[in-house]
C-alpha cells in the first residue's frame, strides 16, 4: 500500500519572478526530506569551525574538470568545486532554487528572458571574479561538438546568454517552458580561463594541476586511485563557511571495505548504504544514518507487443540487430495492432497484476523498509506534481475479479488461472548481476502465485539483459529508472520513445497518453503542466504499463561527530559547507 | 647442447633465441585478438544506458559512433591493429583519458605491492620447505597438510582476517589505502604490510610444497651416492643433486608468479583500497572500457610470456635433467 506522500506547502503556481530566500535560511533547512537526519546538529550545539571531515568514495575522480569527468563519484565532489548559478531543492521545481553564484533571478513577463545578478563576492580561486563571461563561455562549451555534452539537448531552447553587464547574466529562451531555470542552471560554471585550452584538448588535460574553483573548498592535493583532499577555500563568499578546514575524499572500490571503514571509524561519511545493512547499523547503535527521498524507482515493465513482433518486424523492414533504422512511432502503434501481448496488452490484466502484488512485502523484505511504494514514473520526491491518488492498493481480491473479467478464469491443479488453452504464465528478464531485483522479483512472484499467476524470474547476463530489454524480446522487464529534477515519462512511455530501440522498452502508449505528454512537456509554466501531469497519472493507474515496484531512498552512514549533514537527493554531500564536527567526539583528524 | 659435465649450461643461441621470441610474439598476437573478441562479445556495451531516462536512446547510437563502435567487428579490431602497430593504445573510454597514462598511473603501485609479495613469497617459501625437512616423518606429514591449506586460502578472505587481526584487534597496522589520509607521501611501507602479506602467504605456502616435493625425488639418494663414489665432496654433490634440481620447480612457479607486479591481484587491491592496475583492469572488463581492457590485459600477458622466455633461458641452468631432455 502507498504511503502519503510528505505535506507540502503548496505553492503560488505561475509565478513569474523568483526572489530567493536569504542564502542562511536556506542552506539551514536542509531541504534532505522527510526523515530529519540524525546528523542533523541537535538545537543545542552550536556549528564549530575546524577539523577534517574524511568521506568514503566508491569511485575515483578521474578528472577535475566537470565536463571531462566520467566516473559517477566525481560529481558529487565536483559540485563543490564548481558552482552552478543556483542551488536546487529537489522536488520544489523553480520554486526551491536558492542563491549560490547568482543572488537573485527574475523572468520577464513573457518568460523569454531570465537574468540572474551574479553574486559580486563569488571569486574563483585564482582571484578573478566570478562574471557573465564565465556564464556564457559555460553555455558555448556545453554546446561545443568537439566536447560533446551529454546533457547539450537541454540547451536546445537557450538562444543565448547575453552579458549587460559583468554581474548580470541574461537568458533569452526561443520558448518559454516548464523547466527554463533548470535549464539554464544545468551543469557547473566553469571559468572563461579555461578557454587556454581547446576543448578537443580537454579530456587529455589533467585539470588537477590546473583547476580554477569557486565554492567552498579548493583542491589541496591529489593521490590518483587513493584520494583527494579539499581544503576550506578562504575566499568563498558565504561569511563564516564553511566550517570545515579540509575533507579528505578517499576511494574505497569495495562495499564490504568502505562499511567496515565506516563502522571502525576510519572514515565519517559513506553513502549508497544498503538498506539491510543501514537497518543493522541503526539496530547496533553508534552510527547514525541519515535518509533522504531517492530518485530511483525499480519497475516491472509489461510488454503491449508479442515478444517475438518487434524483431521481426525489424528484420523484415531490413534493420540489423541493433544498428539505427529508419522507424516511428507509427510502426509501433502498428505492431500494437496487429501483434498485441497475447496476455499482456489487455490493461485489466496488468492492473490486477499491480494489485496482487505485495509492495509493502517487497520494501520491507529488500529495502528493510528504507523505501516506500512506488507509484508511477512520476516519484514522490517531485513534489506537487506527484499524485498519490493514483496508486493501486494492495489488493488481491479486486485483481481476482479482474482477472475473472478478462476471461482468465479457469484453474489448472495447481492453482495458475487459465483462460482457454492458454496458461497465465510469465516471464520477466532480469540483470543476473542485481540482486535486490532477483529478490524483488521472487517476492512479486509469491504474491502473484496466490492470485494464480505464474511468473517466472529469467536472469539473464547484463549485455543479454540490455538487448533483450532494447528488442522487447520478453514479457515483462524488472529494471529501474532515475528520475532527474525533470519529470520525464515521455521519455519512457512515449510512443516516440519506443521506436528505434528507444526507453519505452515495453511499447505501450496510448493517444491520449501521447497526447497529454506532449503537452505536459510543452507547458509554458510548471503551473500549466502541473494538471496535465495529474491527468496522466490518473490515466497510468487505469492502464498500468508499469508495476511500479519501490522509490528507494539515499542511505548515507555517519560518523557519530558529524553534524548538519544535509544529503538530498541530488548530493549526498549538500551543504557540505554547512557540515561541521562535534568537538567532544573526538580530537580533529 | 648438452653439457654432460654440469658445469654450467650452453648459451641460448641466436637462433633459438629469435625462435622463442617469435612464438612469443605470435602468442602475444593470439591473445590480443582473443581477447578484443571476448571483450566485444562479452563486455558490456559502454555506451548503453539503462538507468537515466531524461538521456534519449538516440544518445547510445552518438556515442556508439564517436567511440567507433558502430563500424563492422572486423574493422574495429584492423583500426585498433593499426593503433598499435604505431604505438596508440588509444584512449580510456571510462576515464576519457589516454590509455599509457591511467596504466602509467596505476602501475607504480602493483610493482611496489607485487614486489613486496613476491620477495615475502620466495623468501618464505624456500625457509619454510628446509624447515620441514628438518621434523620427523609425522611433523612433516602435518605440516605438509597446513602447508596445502595455506597454499588454497581465498586471498579476499586472508585479506579480511588479516585485517580483523591486526587493525581491528591488535590496532598495529593500517588497514587500507596506500598512505593515511592526507598524508604527503604517496606510499607508506606500514600500509603495504598487510596487502602483501595476503598475496605473499598462499603463495609462499605452494612455494614449500613444490619445493618439498622436488627435494624428496627418489632418484636423489642413489645420484648422491654415485656423485660420492666418483669423488665429488659432499657439500658440491648436495648443490648439485638435491638443492640446484630442487630450484627448478620454484623457478618455473617465479616465472608464473611475474604477472603479480603489473596486474596486482584484483581482490587484494580491492579489499584493501590498493591502487593498482589490478582494479583498473577489472574496472575496465566491467564498464566495457575496450581500449583499457585491452592494454592491461595484453600487459599481463606480456609478462607471462616474458617469464616463460627468461625461464627457458635459466631453467637448463638449474637442472641438467632438462638440459638432458628428461
Amino acid at each position: 500500500m502507498a504511503t502519503a506522500p510528505r505535506a507540502r506547502p503548496r505553492r503560488a503556481a505561475g509565478t513569474a519572478l523568483l526572489l530567493a530566500a536569504t542564502l542562511l535560511a536556506a542552506q539551514g533547512c536542509g531541504g534532505s526530506g522527510d526523515a530529519p537526519g540524525e546528523g542533523a546538529a541537535p538545537a543545542a550545539e552550536t556549528p564549530r569551525r575546524g577539523g577534517t571531515l574524511v568521506v568514503a568514495l566508491r569511485g575515483d575522480v578521474d578528472s577535475w574538470n566537470p565536463y571531462t569527468a566520467g566516473q559517477a563519484a566525481a560529481a558529487n565532489v565536483l559540485e563543490l568545486l564548481y558552482p552552478r548559478l543556483v542551488r536546487e531543492r529537489f522536488g520544489a521545481g523553480e520554486a526551491g532554487l536558492v542563491p549560490w553564484a547568482a543572488r537573485t533571478w527574475s523572468f520577464s513577463p513573457d518568460r523569454r528572458t531570465l537574468t540572474f545578478a551574479l553574486d559580486p563576492r563569488a571569486r574563483w580561486s585564482d582571484g578573478s571574479p566570478l562574471r557573465c563571461e564565465d556564464v556564457a563561455f559555460t553555455l558555448a562549451l556545453q554546446r561545443d561538438e568537439a566536447l560533446a555534452w551529454d546533457g547539450a539537448f537541454l540547451k536546445e531552447a537557450i538562444e543565448a546568454v547575453e552579458c549587460p553587464d559583468p554581474a548580470t547574466a541574461v537568458f533569452r529562451f526561443a520558448r518559454p517552458s516548464s523547466y527554463q531555470a533548470l535549464d539554464a542552471n544545468d551543469d557547473a560554471l566553469v571559468p572563461a580561463a579555461y578557454r587556454a585550452v581547446p576543448p578537443a584538448k580537454w579530456a587529455e588535460t589533467r585539470w588537477e594541476t590546473r583547476a580554477v574553483t569557486a565554492g567552498p573548498f579548493r583542491i589541496e592535493s591529489v593521490k590518483p586511485g587513493q584520494e583527494a583532499v579539499l581544503a576550506r577555500d578562504p575566499q568563498f563568499w558565504i561569511e563564516g563557511r564553511p566550517f570545515l578546514d579540509r575533507v579528505v575524499f578517499r576511494v574505497y572500490p569495495d562495499a564490504a571495505a568502505a562499511l567496515a571503514a565506516l563502522e571502525a571509524g576510519e572514515v565519517d561519511v559513506l553513502d549508497k548504504l544498503p538498506p539491510l545493512r543501514a537497518k543493522e547499523l541503526v539496530a547496533r547503535g553508534g552510527l547514525a544514518v541519515v535518509e533522504a527521498p531517492g530518485l530511483a524507482y525499480t519497475f516491472v515493465g509489461w510488454n503491449a507487443l508479442d515478444p517475438a513482433a518487434y524483431v521481426a518486424d525489424r528484420r523484415a523492414r531490413g534493420c540489423a540487430a541493433d544498428a539505427p533504422c529508419a522507424e516511428s512511432a507509427a510502426d509501433i502503434r502498428r505492431l500494437q495492432k496487429s501483434h498485441p501481448h497475447p496476455v499482456l496488452s489487455d490493461p485489466r490484466v496488468r492492473r490486477a497484476l499491480t494489485l496482487a502484488t505485495d509492495r509493502e512485502d517487497i520494501v520491507q523484505g529488500v529495502l528493510g523498509g528504507y523505501g516506500r511504494v512506488g507509484v508511477s514514473p512520476i516519484v514522490s520526491a517531485l513534489g506537487d506534481p506527484f499524485d498519490p491518488s493514483a496508486a493501486l492498493p494492495f489488493d488481491p481480491v479486486r485483481a481476482a475479479a479482474l482477472l475473472d473479467e478478462a476471461g482468465w478464469s479457469g484453474r489448472d491443479p495447481d492453482g495458475v488461472r487459465r483462460r482457454g488453452s492458454r496458461r497465465l504464465e510469465l516471464s520477466v528478464i532480469a540483470d543476473a548481476e542485481n540482486g535486490a531485483r532477483r529478490d524483488a522479483l521472487d517476492r512479486m512472484a509469491a504474491s502473484l502465485a496466490r492470485a494464480g499467476v505464474r511468473l517466472t524470474a529469467e536472469p539473464l547476463p547484463r549485455a543479454e539483459f540490455l538487448a533483450r530489454a532494447r528488442d522487447k524480446r520478453f514479457d515483462g522487464v524488472i529494471s529501474g529508472w532515475r528520475a532527474g529534477s525533470r519529470i520525464e515519462p515521455q521519455a519512457i512511455l512515449h510512443s516516440d520513445a519506443a521506436a528505434g530501440r528507444g526507453n519505452n522498452l515495453g511499447a505501450w502508449s496510448t493517444p491520449e497518453s501521447d497526447a497529454l505528454l506532449d503537452r505536459a512537456a510543452a507547458a509554458a509554466s510548471p503551473a500549466e503542466a502541473l494538471p496535465l501531469w495529474r491527468e496522466w497519472q490518473a490515466l497510468f493507474r487505469e492502464e498500468q504499463p508499469y508495476t511500479v515496484l519501490y522509490e528507494e531512498r539515499t542511505l548515507v552512514g555517519l560518523s557519530p561527530r558529524v553534524r548538519g549533514a544535509t544529503p538530498s537527493p541530488l548530493s549526498p554531500y549538500d551543504g557540505l559547507e554547512a557540515w561541521w564536527i562535534a568537538p567532544a567526539a573526538g580530537p580533529p583528524r | 647442447m648438452v653439457d654432460r659435465a654440469g658445469r654450467g649450461a650452453a648459451p641460448l643461441s641466436a637462433r633459438a633465441l629469435a625462435r622463442r621470441l617469435a612464438r612469443a610474439a605470435a602468442t602475444l598476437a593470439v591473445v590480443f585478438a582473443i581477447t578484443f573478441l571476448l571483450l566485444h562479445l562479452a563486455a558490456a556495451d559502454p555506451a548503453e544506458r539503462l538507468d537515466d531516462p531524461g538521456i534519449p536512446a538516440e544518445q547510445a547510437a552518438r556515442t556508439r559512433a564517436a567511440l567507433g563502435l558502430d563500424r563492422p567487428l572486423g574493422a574495429q579490431f584492423l583500426a585498433t591493429l593499426g593503433a598499435w602497430s604505431r604505438g596508440e593504445l588509444g584512449v580510456s573510454i571510462q576515464h576519457r583519458r589516454p590509455v599509457r597514462e591511467v596504466l602509467a598511473e596505476a602501475l607504480p603501485g602493483s610493482l611496489l605491492l607485487g614486489a613486496a609479495a613476491l620477495l615475502v613469497a620466495y623468501s618464505l617459501g624456500p625457509l619454510v620447505a628446509t624447515g620441514c625437512a628438518l621434523l620427523p616423518p609425522r611433523g612433516q606429514r602435518r605440516a605438509d597438510a597446513l602447508l596445502l591449506a595455506a597454499a588454497t586460502l581465498p586471498r579476499f578472505w586472508l585479506g579480511v582476517m588479516l585485517v580483523l587481526v591486526f587493525h581491528t584487534w591488535a590496532g598495529l597496522l593500517p588497514a587500507s589505502h596506500a598512505a593515511a589520509p592526507g598524508a604527503a607521501a604517496r606510499f607508506d611501507l606500514a600500509h603495504l604490510v598487510l596487502p602483501a602479506l595476503a598475496l605473499a602467504l598462499p603463495a609462499a605456502a605452494a612455494i614449500a610444497r613444490v619445493q618439498r616435493a622436488a627435494m624428496d625425488d627418489p632418484e636423489v639418494e642413489p645420484r648422491l651416492a654415485l656423485a660420492r663414489a666418483a669423488g665429488v665432496s659432499a657439500p658440491r654433490a648436495l648443490w648439485r643433486h638435491r638443492v640446484r634440481p630442487a630450484l627448478a620447480p620454484v623457478a618455473a612457479l617465479a616465472a608464473l608468479d611475474l604477472p603479480l607486479l603489473v596486474s596486482g591481484a584484483v581482490v587484494v587491491e580491492s579489499v584493501f583500497a590498493w591502487p593498482g592496475a589490478g582494479r583498473v583492469a577489472a574496472d575496465a572488463v566491467m564498464g566495457g572500457d575496450y581500449p583499457l581492457a585491452l592494454a592491461a590485459t595484453m600487459l599481463a600477458a606480456a609478462t607471462v610470456v616474458a617469464g616463460g622466455v627468461l625461464l627457458d633461458a635459466v631453467l637448463p641452468r638449474l637442472d641438467p635433467r632438462v638440459r638432458e631432455g628428461r
